[in-house]
């Protein structure tokens, strides 16, 4: 990265790091009951587990504001690198069928097993999403084959689709399909601390290991050969891009279900600000990420109070106008 | 053996004549074959005769037109998008024509009697506006660059699909078990009209396709390459996608969201005959053909009184036979 480069990449963090904290501040004061700020001071300093206020806030509103900034940046991270690795700009976690794994082991637990606990759900879909990228991975392994970025799209499409359809057949025949719209219309109402305090360290890592890795992927992004000459392993880093993206987007489709607007188009509109090399995309997306999340997600609550809008309904409604004013904007300076 | 065209293509189409004889004697009131051929050629049994003539055959024709238009559709998009991942409903058709049925199921909750005729009418309706929507959204001065167009389609039809989930949760049971069906793909209300229609209107997109195949070559080349040998990029790939498009939604309009065939089915012709579109265009139009009316043939007759969705059918036949040659290759 040259000089001007990291300053606007500076830039960059520093404003979305403000803008975040703000964010989530107002995620905590905001909802169906108001929170002051004296009583988060408070409730900080000596919990009250008799006050409802404080019940409110340590088991509801920290947890999902909490929940929000972990999958905004993990969903947005992961997006990034699987662009990076494949050179496709549509590439998103999803193409490693991680979302159609964890919805056809939502559409089986449903269906034979009736309704069921959100944990249980959770885990539930975990195990699906690392089943199906699994699935994908031995298909691109079989015979030592090399990753190749082509067909790892092309199988990655193709083991989603079928999942996909399997989860939407099972659900025509068992008569569930509406239990599971709720869960693919996204949402992170349902997040408490229990599930935090297994998922949280998982994306941590993972995110901390995105950055490690975004020089190479910044390489990757030339091409194979390319990377090869300049010195690159390129089977290894490939494979450690696919490990940590299932490590971002597995407990983020759990406990979020499939989000696909910020995994796909939050690199797009970070690559407006600070250009195309991954070594800044990827840092800048985590909280351009979490910014879409928190904002949204404070929408939701807020616009239909004190019932909430699914969260799909808000990246619909602000995120793609958003999102077509910056390309058509970015547009222009190109031609 | 099936490398050579002049054996492939052949054999492909006997497929096909068979797959249709099969196909029109599929389903849940079964049809003796010497009564099948009496009411095709004469004049047999009258209520057997207007079960397969008016309602199978419509039907079968439909799905094999389908295949054929969507396989076609999905083969010229990403030779002129340069993206493997690009199919017909990657830039919003399906999510359109969904969203278009879905409004008006939830707005006139009882069905008008006319409902079978105007529905292909709405989902054409919504995938033409989707369209043109997002042609207009990424062309800079008359100028449509592909990879634009493709990340526009992306984003609209995120935000369309995200319209109809919320609509679809506001709907009584029934009518959400139609809607679901229909956008994971179902002939629905197919008629002797409709395939006429179809018919007609893909001849004339198949021959002009056909007849600039060279250019479709061209333009599959890298683009500093075919403007080099003399094409002119912009119009020509903007013919392309406007020619792709409205064959999408004419097949969108009478099959569902199908997303599978369009994304497939050229994939799979690639890697039997080659990159050449001479060659490519045909066998992408038999393969999609051959491949939705297996799917039509399983959607009728496995999960007996159930009808599964043709889409869905077609993707988990389609699926591993596609995963299983990537793997050959």
């Amino acid at each position: 990265m040259n000089h001007s480069k990291r300053w606007s990449l500076l830039l960059f963090l520093s404003c979305t790091l403000l803008l975040l904290v703000l964010l989530s501040l107002a995620s905590i004061v905001l909802g169906s009951t108001k929170i002051e700020l004296s009583t988060i001071l408070e409730a900080l300093k000596n919990p009250d587990l008799s006050n409802q206020q404080h019940i409110v806030l340590f088991d509801l509103r920290i947890p999902r504001t909490i929940g929000d900034l972990l999958i905004g940046a993990s969903f947005a991270c992961a997006g990034a690198l699987m662009q990076g690795m494949s050179k496709n700009p549509l590439a998103d976690s999803g193409i490693l069928g991680i979302n159609a794994g964890a919805s056809f082991a939502l559409a089986i637990c449903v269906s034979f097993l009736g309704t069921m606990h959100f944990s249980m759900s959770v885990f539930a879909s975990f195990l699906g999403a690392g089943f199906a990228m699994l699935l994908v991975f031995g298909l691109m392994m079989i015979k030592g084959r090399k990753l190749d970025s082509v067909r790892l799209v092309l199988v990655g499409l193709a083991v989603s689709m079928l999942l996909t359809s399997l989860a939407q057949g099972i659900s025509i025949l068992f008569q569930t399909g509406q239990d599971l719209t709720f869960w693919s219309a996204g949402g992170v109402g349902g997040i408490r601390m229990e599930q935090l305090i297994v998922a949280a360290p998982i994306l941590l890592v993972a995110l901390i290991a995105s950055i490690l890795i975004s020089k190479k992927i910044s390489i990757l992004s030339l091409g194979d050969e390319s990377a090869t000459s300049l010195g690159l392993q390129v089977e290894k880093t490939k494979t450690l891009c696919l490990l940590i993206t299932l490590l971002l987007a597995g407990p983020s489709v759990a406990l979020a279900g499939p989000i696909a607007f910020v995994g796909l188009l939050t690199p797009h509109i970070v690559r407006f600000f600070v250009g195309s090399d991954y070594q800044a995309i990827i840092p800048a997306c985590m909280p351009a990420g979490a910014i879409l999340m928190v904002g949204a997600d404070l929408i939701s609550r807020l616009i239909n109070a004190p019932r909430e809008t699914p969260i799909g309904l808000v990246f619909a409604l602000l995120g793609v106008p958003m999102f077509i004013y910056l390309a058509r904007k970015g547009m222009k300076d190109h031609v | 053996m099936f490398k050579n065209v002049k054996v492939l293509f052949p054999c492909l189409i006997v497929l096909i004549l068979l797959l249709l004889v099969l196909d029109i004697q599929a389903g849940y009131a079964s049809i003796p074959w010497n009564e099948l051929l009496s009411s095709l050629f004469a004049h047999g049994d009258e209520t057997t005769r207007f079960l397969i003539v008016e309602l199978r055959l419509p039907r079968v024709l439909a799905s094999l037109l389908i295949g054929i238009g969507l396989s076609l559709s999905g083969c010229v998009l990403q030779g002129v998008s340069h993206n493997e991942m690009t199919e017909p409903g990657l830039l919003g058709i399906n999510a359109g024509a969904g969203l278009m049925m879905a409004l008006y199921l939830l707005l006139f909750q009882n069905q008008s009697p006319h409902f079978s005729f105007l529905l292909p009418l709405l989902a054409f309706a919504g995938a033409g506006l989707t369209f043109w929507i997002e042609y207009k959204l990424a062309s800079n001065k008359k100028k449509l660059h592909p990879n634009r167009l493709l990340l526009m389609g992306v984003a609209i039809s995120m935000a369309i699909t995200s319209l109809t989930t919320i609509l679809m949760l506001k709907m009584p049971d029934q009518q959400y078990a139609f809607v679901q069906s229909w956008i994971a793909g179902n002939i629905w209300g197919a008629s002797w009209t409709s395939v006429l229609f179809l018919t007609v209107s893909m001849a004339v997109i198949f021959g002009l396709i056909a007849y600039k195949s060279r250019i479709l070559n061209a333009l599959a080349l890298q683009e500093e390459v075919s403007i080099g040998i003399g094409v002119n990029v912009f119009k020509e790939s903007r013919l392309f996608f406007v020619l792709a498009i409205i064959l999408a939604s004419l097949c969108a309009s009478i099959g569902g969201g199908l997303s599978f065939v369009g994304l497939v089915c050229p994939h799979l012709a690639r890697r039997i005959v080659g990159p050449n579109y001479k060659k490519l265009v045909p066998a992408s139009v038999l393969i999609g053909g051959v491949l939705l009316l297996v799917a039509d043939i399983g959607s009728r007759t496995l999960f007996l009184p159930y009808e599964m969705p043709i889409g869905i059918v077609a993707t988990v036949i389609g699926a591993p036979y596609f995963l299983y040659l990537l793997m050959k290759n």
